[in-house]
């Protein structure tokens, strides 16, 4: 299955705007994290923490909303990779 | 109301004519501006979808706690120098009271829960994501 990975700001320079992996049939957001980080080891520090590969100050989203590590991932679902914000 | 991410320039005078109302004796607006801090100017990035959503929802919760009559957002986005607009809130509420803490709200929560960033440019070229 494809899922696509979109990166933005500092993580956007990392890992380019926008990227579509190919996955095997119940893939979880923690195994596309992962595929991720091996691609993009200067990502691993950020997106890593004592929680497991979503932790410290980084958010990932999936399909636009709030997402746990163990979440399925299925064909087509947008995954987005997000610093800490600083808007306003 | 309107909520709105842009990459152009946006009126101050128009969108406060806007938001004034007869049932609202206070209108606050806020405007955030790129300052000079030995920087040239700031590169605006948003996750557009998600950022406007976000701004709707933070807007309902405002309309919510507070006795608001209305609330604006527009956020720039794209390359701004120092001076230029980043962001502007408009609350209008039938007293000051509740139009300040609403906009100071909108503000503050923006800050926390919208997904955007600034990069500094600074004069010499180099860059800095803050």
């Amino acid at each position: 299955m494809r899922v696509v990975v979109r990166a933005f700001a500092r993580f956007r320079e990392m890992a380019g705007e926008e990227a579509t992996l190919e996955l095997p049939e119940g893939s979880t957001l923690a195994d596309l994290l992962e595929e991720v980080v091996s691609s993009h080891p200067g990502l691993k520090k950020a997106l890593s923490g004592p929680d497991g590969p979503i932790g410290g100050r980084a958010m990932v989203l999936l399909n636009r909303r709030g997402a746990d590590p163990s979440d399925v991932l299925e064909e087509g679902d947008e995954v987005a990779i997000l610093p800490p914000f600083s808007g306003g | 109301m309107a909520i709105e991410i842009t990459d152009r320039e946006f009126s101050i005078e128009d969108l406060v004519a806007g938001a004034k109302r007869p049932d609202a004796g206070a209108v606050v607006a806020f405007l955030g501006t790129v300052r000079d801090d030995g920087i040239s100017g700031v590169e605006v990035e948003a996750y557009r979808e998600v950022a406007e959503e976000e701004l709707a929802r933070i807007r309902d919760e405002a309309m919510a706690t507070f006795d608001l009559k209305s609330v604006d957002v527009v956020h720039r986005v794209g390359s701004l120098g120092v001076g230029e607009a980043i962001v502007l809130i408009v609350a209008t509420a039938p007293h000051r009271q509740a139009a300040f803490r609403g906009c100071e709200f909108v503000l503050e929560e923006i800050k926390r829960r919208a997904p955007i960033w600034k990069k500094e440019i600074r004069s010499d070229g180099g860059e800095r994501w803050v």
